[in-house]
């Protein structure tokens, strides 16, 4: 390595760092393809920063790590920070909780445990005469039959008992505001054992699900 | 997006973060972790207590914030806690031996990657490079880090470090013939 002009190695770094002019870079071009010893050191310069970059970015570019909880980074931190900070002083100090938040902590579980009381709760109706989500035509009670069998059988293999069970499905829709501004209609299907004398079963189509 | 508009950008999230919102500072801690990790690794010089320096940095900030008087000046004002954090972290315990424990070379190359070879001989280089970094004074490891990692200009290292210009220069010039010289004393020719 020969001693190299202050002046020049100057210009090298200030030209890989970005930071000479047009005109004095244009110079300092034309005297690195003149000088192959310059060429070289500017070359090396160049490497030393791009590795530095490279190795700084791969060391340091981790997301953000706070209170060892990723995600809701912000509001960790400040309950860790300040423990006096809890949701009576986020409401007290006007900090705005998304109104999402509520809908999202409240409603849907009330929906949902609302469908599951009604499903429990509901009488028959008489005659089974509630719309079924198989379709099956108003509510009329289908005989089992043996899949591809053809044979109709007086009551569900599965059933041991006198009492024959029957199962209807009811759906209930309900509209929710998304995170991301869409309305979203969520349809509830009910399915429920109904226990009664000679009834058929339906062919239920669904189970209870959303 | 020109620099100043960001600029004016993190101002808004710096008056919001000053109402305690903690929404707005997630948000802050996200866009500026990089280079204040990088300011403490520069002032610590030691990889392996990054992370808890930052931590504690960001739960500095959260606490002090209503002392930041002027929200123009935040970038200065959080340099001088992160700087402040790692300072303090340094002088609490004894440097750990370089090269000890932690960092890029400890994890075993990953089988499935393509060429495993390559990838190591690209860590070990790193690993190479990050020990220069870390050897440097941390006078000049500090704007060196600021360059290389954020390509801040001069001028932005010079205004968050509240130094003039020149001294940046001297800075990063002396910085750069260090890592040059480490390098090829280690045999390790960057070109």
């Amino acid at each position: 390595m020969r001693p190299l002009d202050e002046h020049d190695e100057l210009r090298i770094i200030r030209e890989i760092h970005g930071e000479l002019g047009d005109e004095e870079s244009l110079a300092l071009n034309r005297d690195v393809l003149k000088d192959p010893e310059l060429r070289r050191v500017h070359e090396t310069y160049a490497e030393i920063s791009r590795l530095a970059g490279e190795s700084l970015g791969e060391l340091l570019s981790k997301p953000a790590r706070l209170s060892g909880e990723a995600g809701a980074a912000g509001i960790d931190l400040c309950s860790a920070a300040d423990p006096a900070l809890n949701r009576a002083d986020v409401r007290r100090q006007g900090v705005r909780v998304s109104w999402w938040r509520r809908v999202e902590q409240w409603f849907v579980p009330l929906s949902a445990a609302a469908a599951l009381l009604i499903a429990v709760a509901m009488p028959a109706p008489p005659g089974g005469a509630s719309k079924t989500a198989t379709g099956d035509g108003g509510g009329r009670v289908e005989p089992f039959r043996s899949p591809g069998a053809g044979t109709t059988l007086s009551r569900p293999v599965s059933t041991a008992s006198e009492h024959i069970q029957r199962r209807e499905t009811e759906r209930d829709v309900i509209g929710v505001i998304g995170k991301d501004g869409r309305y979203y209609i969520l349809e509830l299907d009910r399915t429920r054992a109904v226990e009664g004398q000679g009834v058929g079963r339906k062919r239920a189509g669904l189970e209870d699900g959303v | 997006m020109p620099v100043r508009t960001l600029e004016n950008a993190q101002t808004a999230l710096v008056e919001a973060v000053r109402a305690r919102d903690p929404s707005a500072f997630s948000e802050w801690v996200q866009r500026n972790s990089r280079w204040v990790r990088g300011v403490v690794y520069a002032v610590l010089g030691d990889k392996d207590r990054v992370d808890d320096v930052v931590q504690q940095v960001w739960m500095a900030v959260w606490q002090r914030i209503e002392t930041l008087n002027d929200p123009q000046r935040w970038k200065t004002w959080l340099y001088s806690i992160a700087r402040h954090a790692a300072l303090d972290a340094g002088r609490d315990t004894t440097r750990r031996r370089r090269g000890q424990a932690g960092g890029i070379v400890d994890e075993p190359p990953d089988p499935r990657e393509v060429d495993p070879g390559r990838k190591l001989e690209r860590r070990e280089r790193h690993e190479r490079v990050l020990q220069a970094i870390e050897a440097l004074p941390p006078l000049y490891r500090e704007p060196f880090v600021l360059r290389h990692l954020e390509g801040w200009s001069y001028r932005q290292i010079a205004d968050v470090m509240d130094m003039p210009v020149d001294s940046v220069e001297t800075r990063l010039v002396r910085a750069m013939r260090m890592m040059r010289q480490a390098l090829a004393s280690q045999g390790d020719d960057p070109t």
